[in-house]
């Protein structure tokens, strides 16, 4: 019956949840606000795959085989009459860049910063270079083979960790503002039942266990199904063959285990908390400790999630499931690590499950005033 | 006491402390089928509590609920309906959503406690309200909705908790009916009030709580005839020495209590000397003057016991 009794409760809570606005607009918010994160790249528009240059005066160099010669980008190469034309064609947008050819060649350009400018400059230097030291009877292979020798080699380590780290600061604060809302809203569901005496009319059916319980695990699937809108871009987004944006997949996948936990975790804590007050209105009051574990969890995770503070405080329950999704999406900590974090974060959830619930069972048959701790330690 | 038959409520021995006060002190209670069973007293004298217990939502200190002779199980209480003091709904639901849940949660299966919750409605008077939220209601209709929500079920035992608090005249009367109806069908009924004169009609066993503790309790005919005290209702009071006092006077008239062993008609006769008399009757004790009477003493005695400090 009590399994009954708790799928009863979580029904309602649901129902009753998908007839209120707010919860739409946050689920709808969510689904946006991913769709958003999966689209945005894809709409900025991308470098193009060639560029347009423009060459003045004799080419006596063989500038124009070593342009040619580039693919990635490639580049489009038309002649001008003078420096004046250049500058013109620069100038209105028809080329990118020109090259006025010379003792000294000059690249003409918008922007002096950017890739293209550096690859043109770097092909310049490279024939003006090989066509001094032939002059002065060097043999230029040799000086490559030279300078090839001499660059030190680059291995990228974590080409993706930018990207991986927006990814996980996208998720934690989507993850903190769902749990914040949710946990007072439980807070507030249990403080309305207990100050209309709905409690008391349910008790008389349903064990406190399953009022508790179906109340959390009711709220949670509004959590979850929020959090599904938000997941739902990036699955359509992997089965139209799309590609996600750097680590999403990877934070999304620890997110997930870390919110879950930590969200029945902070529900539990609050349904209990929530059946010590008189009136709905001292709900906010009595789960203030449980909202500042959040804002502390999310200015570490956003702020020292890879420090050494980060790294002990990764194995604290209440913070693991703001800074511990983080800590996995760029690679902060270990398995080991990852695998302790999440048994203690499980192990704190049965405990606040078992505590929570006796605690529930004393508080929330005590009406009329707030009740204090001492209270439910003399009541059986 | 009440005799005890093979159906039957009964509430045993039970005693209650919180925060060190004394709220139920060795409380019996009977409530068998078919009978309207009367759990009175001022407020604070422990009614809620003893529903509460009842209905298993506190644990006694002391005693035990008793159903059909044995200790009362959860699936015992699941086929009982419980109308608390208070408006114990959900406000934002709406009326029918809610009652087929209620009946769902004591067991019901969904068609059926569609069927019920619509049937219920219809008799309550609220069928063109069933799709509306609770709050939407006023208070005589969210009272109505609170007693469908306790009988959706099919309940054998009804405890309602001061349920004709803040009614007008046609929702008691209303009221009245549905509980008259429940008892002549065969079920078990409890209610508390503290408007001892305003169910006096309606009950014939009460049990009368003063302080968590049973001060009166039986048939209440048999109380009455019980009672050696006797009031003369006249029209206006003239006593010019007769042995009797003025119990109570009110714009309807004057109520004299009368010594033991004066005869009525003489003071009745002193009255008409004075004034006419166009209504009157000899009368036992109210419920109240019962309780009073009872009480008055157990007050008097507490006032004069030397204060205790520890």
């Amino acid at each position: 019956m009590s399994g009954r009794a708790t799928r009863l409760v979580i029904e309602r809570e649901v129902r009753e949840s998908a007839r209120r606005k707010g919860v739409w607009a946050m689920v709808i918010l969510t689904f946006l606000g991913a769709s958003g994160v999966m689209l945005v790249p894809s709409l900025l528009p991308d470098d193009p795959d060639s560029h347009t240059l423009m060459l003045v005066g004799d080419d006596d160099i063989g500038l124009t085989e070593a342009l040619e010669a580039s693919t990635d980008p490639e580049l489009e190469l038309s002649n001008g009459t003078d420096r004046t034309a250049a500058l013109d064609a620069v100038t209105e947008g028809d080329a990118d860049i020109a090259v006025v050819l010379g003792d000294e060649p000059t690249l003409l350009v918008e922007d002096e910063g950017s890739d293209l400018v550096n690859l043109v400059a770097g092909i310049v230097a490279d024939r003006v270079a090989t066509e001094r030291l032939t002059d002065l009877g060097i043999d230029p292979s040799d000086v490559q083979v030279a300078f090839a020798d001499a660059v030190p080699a680059i291995e990228p380590v974590d080409v993706e960790r930018e990207g991986r780290q927006a990814s996980a600061f996208v998720i934690t604060l989507v993850l903190y503002i769902l749990t914040v809302v949710l946990t007072s809203q439980v807070a507030a569901g249990v403080a309305v039942e207990k100050s209309n005496r709905v409690s008391e009319v349910l008790l008389a059916i349903v064990p406190p266990r399953a009022l508790l319980f179906g109340k959390v695990i009711g709220v949670g699937c509004v959590g979850l199904i929020t959090l599904l809108a938000g997941v739902t871009p990036v699955i359509i987004r992997l089965a139209t063959g799309g590609d996600l944006p750097a680590g999403l997949g990877r934070t999304l996948i620890a997110s997930s285990a870390w919110f879950v936990g930590g969200l029945a975790l902070y529900l539990i804590m609050a349904g209990s908390l929530g059946a010590l007050v008189a009136r709905q209105e001292e709900a906010g009051a009595v789960v203030l400790p449980l909202t500042m574990f959040l804002v502390v969890g999310y200015l570490i995770t956003v702020s020292a999630a890879d420090s050494t503070l980060g790294a002990v405080l990764a194995y604290v329950p209440l913070l693991s499931p703001m800074i511990e999704p983080y800590r996995v999406a760029i690679g902060a900590g270990s398995p080991a690590e990852y695998a302790t974090s999440l048994a203690l974060l499980i192990a704190a959830v049965v405990v606040a499950g078992r505590v929570g619930a006796a605690m529930f069972r004393r508080a929330i048959v005590q009406t009329g005033r707030r009740i204090r701790w001492r209270d439910l330690r003399s009541s059986r | 006491m009440v005799a005890i038959d093979s159906s039957t409520l009964s509430v045993a021995g039970v005693s209650q402390r919180f925060d060190g006060r004394q709220v139920l002190d060795a409380v019996d209670l009977d409530v068998p089928a078919g009978r309207v069973v009367g759990l009175l007293g001022p407020n604070g004298a422990g009614k809620t509590t003893l529903m509460r217990i009842i209905f298993g939502v506190l644990e006694p200190d002391v005693g035990e609920i008793r159903w059909n002779g044995r200790a009362a199980t959860a699936d015992d209480r699941r086929r009982w309906g419980y109308m608390p003091q208070e408006r114990g709904l959900y406000q934002e639901m709406r009326i029918l959503d809610h009652l087929v849940w209620l009946a769902r949660l004591y067991g019901v299966g969904r068609v059926e406690a569609r069927e019920r919750a619509t049937d219920l409605l219809e008799r309550l008077g609220l069928a063109d309200r069933m799709r509306d939220p609770i709050r939407e209601l006023s208070g005589g209709m969210a009272q109505r909705v609170q007693l469908a929500a306790a009988m959706v079920h099919g309940p054998e035992l009804l405890v309602l908790d001061e349920p004709f608090a803040g009614l007008d005249p046609g929702a008691i009367e209303f009221l009245t009916s549905v509980i008259v109806d429940h008892v002549q069908d065969g079920g078990h009924l409890v209610f508390s009030s503290h408007q001892l004169d305003l169910v006096e009609h309606l009950c014939e066993t009460i049990v009368m709580l003063y302080e968590g503790r049973v001060v009166l309790d039986g048939n209440v005919r048999d109380l009455k005839r019980s009672s050696a005290e006797r009031f003369l209702r006249v029209d206006d009071a003239w006593l010019d020495g007769t042995a009797a006092r003025v119990s109570s006077k009110n714009a309807a008239g004057s109520r004299i209590a009368l010594e033991a062993g004066v005869d009525a008609t003489v003071v009745l006769d002193r009255v008409r000397a004075h004034a006419d008399v166009f209504d009157f009757g000899v009368e036992a004790p109210t419920l109240s003057e019962m309780f009073l009477a009872v009480t008055r003493p157990l007050a008097a005695a507490a006032a004069d016991a030397p204060e205790v400090t520890s």
